[in-house]
């Protein structure tokens, strides 16, 4: 059973390795060791997104039973997602759970995660806090995300009035996470956040 | 896919091959001779007439042959059709008249002949008798006589004219019979030698893969695959069939329909893409096979009734009315339907469904709902 996943994620890793989307520096995937369990996987932030210019490592575990049951996936590096937990990189997309195919490869589900970057689903949420402030704050959620971005995968864009809040906080004796979640948790309102580490 | 149903060409048994062939002709339904014809060279139709001929001192002319529900041509060979050694050809004698006037193109039987296809069967079936799945050859007898001298009023086109009883109807040239009689198909395994007692079922979902196409699972190309009945038509290889199933099976994801029962569907989950046929689940192994008649039986028991909670028992019950006190027929334990505890007049206590006793209850789990 183990050999019908190493062969199909032998194959399917060529398939990534020799795709357009590699050549173009959207994807990327690597093996963590010689066994084809594990793999990295990496995807670049799609254009016109908070989430532009950064890249996001993913962990790709193989089931033995694969392909008939979907690989686990979640994101490595840290993101603002309505649809990825902020807190463990979970991912809530149907085609990794109860709608995957035995068709899909390494290939379509990073093109999926990359997709679901552009198109969140907020009324599906893997993170009830972020998407609440998706659906009520957008403008907020923007800023959040591309602060994200910047300081967890790389991204271009700073947001320096969040920066300072951060740094603010960090002054009071916070550490620089806490402080960060919980600013972004309370739609960067510093008292709320404070309150909320005090507490 | 059906056809050239019986055009196919000729089979070898694996392993030791005799210099010569020996068929059994049955003649008229009553007596059989056995004819040697030697392999070395190749042996016609007439070849076999001569020989029943002098055997049986009736005129080469009159003698025809019938393989498969048509009569075969004198100037055919008959390794081109699938006659193999101790294969029954059916013989009756009539002065032959042209059975088809001229400019019919399809009325004979024209065999495909390509030495390079030797061993690929069209059919497989799944032998009770070899255990195994097997190459199979498709047949065809009055349903009346069960005798095989049956020709065809036509060629069967597809799965349901094979599979189901009565859409075509032949000719019987058995002795006791009438001459227009319904055609009945089967289907033989390759594995032994024909027996009186065939017990071969059809996977028609298994085929040669003679377009070469992947499988869906570990992508190798393999013969014979198994094929989805989905419009895309995919298709797995036996191995990954194996895998597939086992793994579905220990997760609960097997459906049921009400025409095919419990099934699968293809693993890129098209739609219309169950298997049709239960056999096809042989494939997974005995072991499995058993299991998966288990699992099958319990679904189809909890769609339409209930299992006896009653510790030791689990006798499945069929509902017909639809109340909630139901009687185990076999133990007698007289339990409500809906909360599966002892029966009780008025509204169930639990508000949610306990589990029956026959599961073992950890003592350390504190209450809560843990039904469905």
């Amino acid at each position: 059973m183990a050999n019908i996943a190493e062969q199909r994620i032998k194959r399917e890793f060529k398939e990534v390795v020799k795709s357009e989307e590699v050549a173009k520096c959207h994807i990327k995937v690597e093996l963590v060791d010689d066994s084809y369990r594990e793999l990295r996987g990496e995807i670049a932030g799609p254009p016109d997104t908070p989430y532009e210019g950064g890249n996001f490592l993913l962990e790709i575990k193989i089931p033995e039973t694969y392909p008939f049951n979907p690989p686990k996936v979640k994101f490595l590096t840290k993101i603002w997602h309505p649809n990825i937990s902020s807190v463990t990189g979970a991912i809530c997309l149907d085609i990794l759970r109860d709608q995957w195919a035995a068709a899909m490869t390494l290939r379509t589900v990073l093109l999926s995660l990359q997709a679901l970057l552009s198109a969140a689903e907020p009324d599906d949420p893997q993170d009830a806090v972020v998407a609440k402030q998706y659906k009520e704050n957008p403008k907020i959620f923007q800023q959040t995300a591309r602060h994200w971005t910047n300081i967890f995968a790389g991204g271009p864009l700073r947001e320096k009035d969040l920066e300072s809040k951060v740094t603010q906080l960090i002054g009071m004796g916070f550490d620089q996470n806490k402080a960060r979640i919980a600013l972004s948790t309370y739609n960067w309102n510093v008292e709320q956040a404070t309150e909320y580490l005090l507490s | 896919m059906l056809r050239n149903l019986f055009n196919r060409p000729s089979y070898s048994q694996a392993g030791w091959m005799p210099p010569f062939l020996v068929v059994n002709v049955r003649f008229n339904s009553s007596s059989t001779c056995q004819i040697q014809l030697d392999l070395e060279e190749p042996s016609k139709v007439r070849t076999l007439k001569e020989r029943v001929s002098r055997k049986l001192d009736i005129p080469a002319e009159e003698i025809q042959i019938i393989l498969a529900g048509r009569i075969i041509e004198d100037d055919h060979q008959l390794q081109d059709f699938s006659v193999g050694n101790e294969t029954i050809l059916h013989a009756f004698r009539e002065k032959r008249k042209p059975r088809c006037p001229e400019g019919v193109p399809d009325c004979s039987l024209e065999p495909t002949r390509s030495s390079s296809q030797n061993n690929i069967y069209q059919y497989f079936v799944f032998c009770h008798e070899c255990k195994s799945m097997k190459p199979g050859k498709l047949r065809v007898r009055c349903a009346v006589c069960r005798e095989g001298h049956m020709i065809l009023e036509r060629d069967p086109q597809n799965w349901d004219d094979v599979l189901l009883p009565g859409r075509i109807r032949g000719e019987c040239r058995g002795e006791a019979c009438g001459t227009d009689q319904r055609a009945e198909f089967y289907f033989k395994c390759t594995g032994h030698l024909s027996s009186q007692q065939e017990s071969a079922v059809v996977l028609k979902h298994v085929c040669p893969n003679r377009k070469a196409a992947e499988c869906i699972a570990c992508t190798h190309v393999s013969t014979p695959v198994l094929v989805f009945p989905c419009q895309r038509n995919h298709v797995i290889c036996l191995d990954c069939f194996k895998s597939y199933g086992i793994v579905f099976m220990d997760t609960g994801q097997f459906e049921s329909d009400p025409l095919y029962g419990y099934s699968l569907p293809c693993p890129d989950k098209c739609e219309n893409s169950l298997i049709q046929e239960s056999h096809h689940f042989c494939l997974l192994g005995q072991d499995q096979y058993e299991r998966y008649k288990n699992l099958g039986a319990l679904d189809f028991v909890r769609q339409n009734g209930v299992v006896c909670p009653h510790f030791g028992c689990g006798e499945g019950i069929q509902l017909e009315a639809a109340t909630d006190k139901v009687m185990c027929p076999s133990c007698k334990f007289l339990f409500c339907r809906q909360c599966l505890s002892e029966w009780h007049e008025g509204p169930c206590r639990m508000r949610c469904i306990q589990l029956p006793e026959v599961f073992p209850i950890n003592p350390q789990s504190k209450g809560g709902c843990k039904g469905r």
